[in-house]
């Protein structure tokens, strides 16, 4: 079985008058059903990973295959089309717009993945009931407490059935009552076949994951789950 | 396209007060155009409409310049006015000769005096006594003379208002004197007002027949008839041959002259003042509405951002700035151009005129507004496009 996300030797250097390899050269495998934890220090060089995986970063050279095609060479427009479809993110602050009904702000994603409109409604709150906001669809961010809006952004994220869920400290503003909360609904996509790539710099919260890797000064590295 | 202006309207939605002060420069900015351009439209209207009356109930019948001099001196009878009474659609008829006699002095007294101010050199015109009220004279003191004073050749006269106060003339009742050249005459009225020939108010109006047996005036030289509105056209047709049947293409039927052209002007330049001035106030309501919405570009990074990883270009994320610029625009051109066309009603009823606008006006000066607020967000659209999505994920909000 072919590896659903593949690094080969993909490395990232900010160009400056003294270059910065923010990531070595790195071999990584996702299989299709993971879920990964990568974890690291700040400046460890987590995020510029995370940022290659999401496709809103090029590596400065190797290979990233998505479903065995490389997409490390496609304009921005083609990286955009293929997050839209394929990649759902979650994010340490929400990101949620506080004008907007819990079922607006999962709508937005079906908009830009080119869902029919009079799809969208129905499909949003599928995603919603997914994530046990069934009967929220209509409350509005400030309305909801902080696991319950993660819980929204993850539905945004679930609703345009991504390959690949990338999560970035999605626990970091949470406390750890209603970081549970979202570990637990991690766990069940985990157990429904779905893709999660999740970062944080909690190894407590990366032990929850199946699988997990640890970047150090740039390089990728496997933790084997007994360590 | 209609989920971007459904988004931009929920973006602009969210924030109806913000989105209301930042319009509030287009808002006065479009209202002074529609209020400047409305009022000037109304009041040459009032010019227009006013002109328009006139045209439709005047009608001069004059010999034809082509008639050759000859033909023209004996064309219309002395009983014009009379024969053109009698067509369907006269109100009123009159002749109307102005004599030949250029040099021809006018006094108040008999004592020739050089250094004296009253001698004037008026026109003189020879009238039938219908002409008063063909050219809706209003009499100030005394009166016209009538068809007994035309018969009988008497020496009278009604002075033009104007006139009469140069020739310090303001009491009729006295039965004062003019001396045309040398031949006295009696003044038996004085006209405050002439509708429909102001000139008349400078000069010396008598009897056709005194013009004939003293100035040896041939023939009227012209017939003016006021007709109901509407008739002029018939009349105009009609009146040559009712006043001439053996050469009725030797007389020409005019209706008046356009209307007075530096008034148009004068209002023209008014109007120029007051566009510029609206033209002003819109550039400061679109760096009103660029302000705002750079702000709003920097206050929604982590949206922009979140939009750019949804799957969003950096067009789109332009595009959606400038249409909810655009928005923000149109608000501030409709509300401007209701305040516009208010302000025009209100002034023509406190004036008591007829609000006249341009079909146009108001419809085209809300998309005014919305293609100044479109302008305004090219630069914001620009920033929020140049929005790098991690960067901007990784702050709160």
């Amino acid at each position: 079985m072919t590896a659903l996300v593949e690094l080969r030797g993909v490395e990232r250097v900010y160009p400056a008058v003294r270059p910065v390899t923010a990531l070595r050269p790195t071999n990584l495998a996702v299989r299709s059903g993971d879920w990964l934890a990568i974890t690291g220090r700040s400046g460890s060089g987590k995020s510029t990973l995370l940022q290659i995986l999401g496709l809103l970063d090029r590596p400065t050279s190797g290979a990233y295959l998505l479903d065995g095609a490389d997409v490390a060479g496609l304009s921005d427009r083609e990286r955009t089309r293929l997050r839209a479809s394929r990649i759902g993110f979650v994010f340490q602050a929400f990101h949620l717009m506080p004008h907007r009904s819990a079922l607006d702000n999962v709508t937005v994603a079906l908009m830009y993945n080119r869902c029919p409109r009079r799809l969208r409604a129905a499909r949003a709150a599928e995603a919603l009931d997914r994530v046990g906001l069934g009967g929220r669809v209509g409350a509005m961010p400030n309305t909801l407490s902080g696991g319950e809006r993660q819980r929204v952004a993850v539905a945004r994220a679930l609703s345009i059935r991504p390959d690949l869920l990338l999560a970035d400290e999605p626990t970091g503003n949470l406390d750890s009552a209603t970081a549970e909360e979202v570990l637990t609904l991690f766990a069940r996509l985990h157990a429904e076949g779905q893709t999660v790539l999740m970062v944080t710099h909690d190894p407590q919260i990366a032990a929850r994951a199946a699988r997990r890797v640890q970047v150090v000064d740039g390089t990728v590295r496997e933790v084997r789950p007994d360590a | 396209m209609r989920d971007l202006v459904e988004e931009a309207l929920a973006g602009v939605g969210a924030r109806v007060n913000r989105t209301v002060l930042t319009a509030l420069g287009v808002v006065v900015g479009i209202a002074a155009l529609v209020a400047t351009l409305g009022l000037a439209a109304t009041a040459s209207a009032r010019i227009v409409s006013h002109f328009d009356e006139l045209a439709a109930t005047s009608v001069t019948v004059l010999p034809s310049p082509d008639a050759g001099p000859q033909r023209a001196e004996n064309l219309i009878p002395w009983d014009a006015a009379e024969r053109a009474s009698r067509l369907t659609g006269v109100v009123a008829a009159g002749t109307m000769s102005t004599l030949d006699l250029p040099e021809t002095p006018v006094r108040a007294t008999t004592v020739v005096d050089p250094l004296a101010s009253d001698v004037v050199r008026p026109p003189l015109v020879a009238a039938s006594p219908g002409l008063f009220d063909a050219v809706q004279a209003r009499v100030a003191v005394g009166r016209a003379y009538d068809r007994g004073h035309e018969a009988r050749r008497d020496r009278v006269v009604v002075l033009g208002g104007r006139l009469a106060e140069r020739l310090h003339l303001a009491d009729v009742g006295q039965s004062p004197a003019v001396f045309v050249g040398d031949v006295p005459f009696s003044v038996i009225g004085v006209l405050v007002s002439v509708e429909r020939s102001p000139a008349l108010l400078d000069a010396v109006i008598m009897p056709d027949g005194v013009a004939h047996a003293r100035f040896r005036l041939a023939a009227p030289l012209s017939v003016v008839l006021r007709t109901r509105v509407g008739a002029a056209a018939v009349v105009a047709s009609q009146a040559p041959l009712a006043l001439a049947p053996q050469q009725p293409d030797a007389l020409i039927a005019q209706r008046p002259a356009e209307p007075n052209a530096t008034r148009a002007k004068v209002a023209a330049d008014t109007q120029a003042l007051f566009l510029a001035l609206a033209l002003v106030t819109l550039v400061i309501g679109a760096v009103g509405i660029a302000n705002t919405m750079l702000v709003s570009v920097l206050q929604r990074t982590g949206e922009i951002g979140l939009r750019r990883s949804l799957g969003g270009t950096r067009a789109s994320v332009a595009a959606l700035f400038m249409v909810e610029s655009a928005l923000v625009g149109l608000l501030g051109g409709v509300l401007g151009s209701s305040g516009g066309v208010l302000t025009v009603v209100g002034v023509s009823y406190v004036r008591e005129w007829t609000p006249v606008m341009q079909p146009w006006l108001a419809p085209g000066s809300a998309l005014l507004g919305a293609v100044v607020g479109l302008l305004a967000g090219i630069y914001p659209a620009w920033r929020a496009s140049r929005v790098e999505p991690i960067a901007a994920l990784r702050t709160d909000g």
